[in-house]
């Protein structure tokens, strides 16, 4: 995985080229909205399952996915469908944290689609989900931050979409 | 990587979230940026008169190497040291600004050793360039830059010596 940082660095070593001022723009809009990200994760952090359930509720429970032959029915899909939201919201702080989207792609969207499919998991619903949860972390961090995280949460939705 | 990239690397391998001594790191790293992008600044501006004052002082100090028989004699030779002095000043300023030794150890120490010795370089002689390099780019900054920036330069200094 690469961050802001590293993406910039890769990309001029590859032609041998030392930092010019279009690559010191762009870190310094990355180290200025370092704090905010910052904050920002560690919010998202202490209240990881509170998202996951106000986004559960506002997406999932009150539909047929809960019913018997739901794909939410039975604890144990329950279970794996919010241990799923989980894992997208950490991968989507790290993004963030980050400003970058290639965690995102080598370590959760590789593979993500084709293995919902074969488990006959709805991707709409998944969708649905991700996009609650981006609402409930905007309500929580603040408009600023809400908007990055929106980008990553997005970018998981467009990449299962 | 960064000290960014490091840290959700690290985070990850446990499927946590950053801890605060983690963010905290982040944090100060990114309160730093400023002063990292002006020390990369000062040194990409300065390039061309580090490498040439450097070289002075390194073919002062071994005229044997560029003396006949030297890896360094004639045009060419002379040409390919200055470049690759050029490259490690490059590399040096990616480490700063990615506040990371790894950059530079993975673009140009790995097997650092095995190259030069195959092209019959004296390694004692690149890691001479690289201090005197040090010497003049150190000059150029304020004390405090300095040993930020004097970190890396030992840092490639001590993986040749």
């Amino acid at each position: 995985m690469q961050d802001a940082i590293t993406a910039v660095i890769n990309s001029y070593d590859v032609q041998g080229k030392y930092l010019d001022n279009s690559a010191m723009d762009k870190l310094k809009s990355f180290f200025a909205t370092g704090e905010l990200r910052v904050r920002a994760a560690a919010t998202i952090a202490a209240n990881a399952s509170t998202i996951v359930k106000d986004a559960a509720a506002k997406a999932l429970l009150y539909s047929d996915l809960t019913r018997p032959g739901g794909n939410m029915y039975t604890t144990r899909r329950y279970a794996a469908c919010i241990r799923d939201m989980d894992y997208y919201l950490r991968y989507a702080t790290y993004a963030m944290l980050a400003g970058d989207t290639s965690i995102l792609d080598e370590r959760v969207l590789n593979g993500l689609k084709e293995t919902y499919n074969s488990l006959g998991v709805p991707v709409g619903a998944t969708i649905q989900a991700i996009q609650a949860m981006k609402e409930v972390t905007a309500a929580l961090v603040g408009a600023d931050a809400g908007k990055e995280m929106g980008v990553y949460f997005d970018y998981i939705c467009s990449g299962l979409s | 990587m960064s000290v960014v990239t490091k840290s959700i690397v690290n985070a990850d391998a446990e499927a946590r979230y950053l801890s605060p001594g983690e963010l905290d790191r982040i944090k100060s790293f990114v309160t730093s940026g400023e002063k990292r992008l002006r020390i990369a600044q000062v040194l990409t501006e300065s390039r061309e008169r580090i490498v040439k004052q450097a070289a002075d002082q390194l073919f002062q100090k071994r005229p044997d190497i560029v003396s006949p028989g030297g890896n360094a004699y004639g045009e060419e030779m002379t040409a390919t040291c200055l470049r690759d002095m050029d490259y490690y000043l490059r590399l040096i300023t990616y480490g700063i600004i990615a506040g990371d030794v790894t950059p530079i150890e993975e673009i140009g120490l790995v097997g650092v050793r095995e190259m030069y010795n195959s092209l019959g370089t004296p390694i004692p002689a690149v890691a001479e360039s690289i201090r005197q390099m040090k010497q003049v780019a150190t000059g150029l900054l304020s004390p405090d830059d300095a040993a930020e920036a004097g970190y890396y330069f030992d840092f490639v200094v001590g993986a040749m010596g």
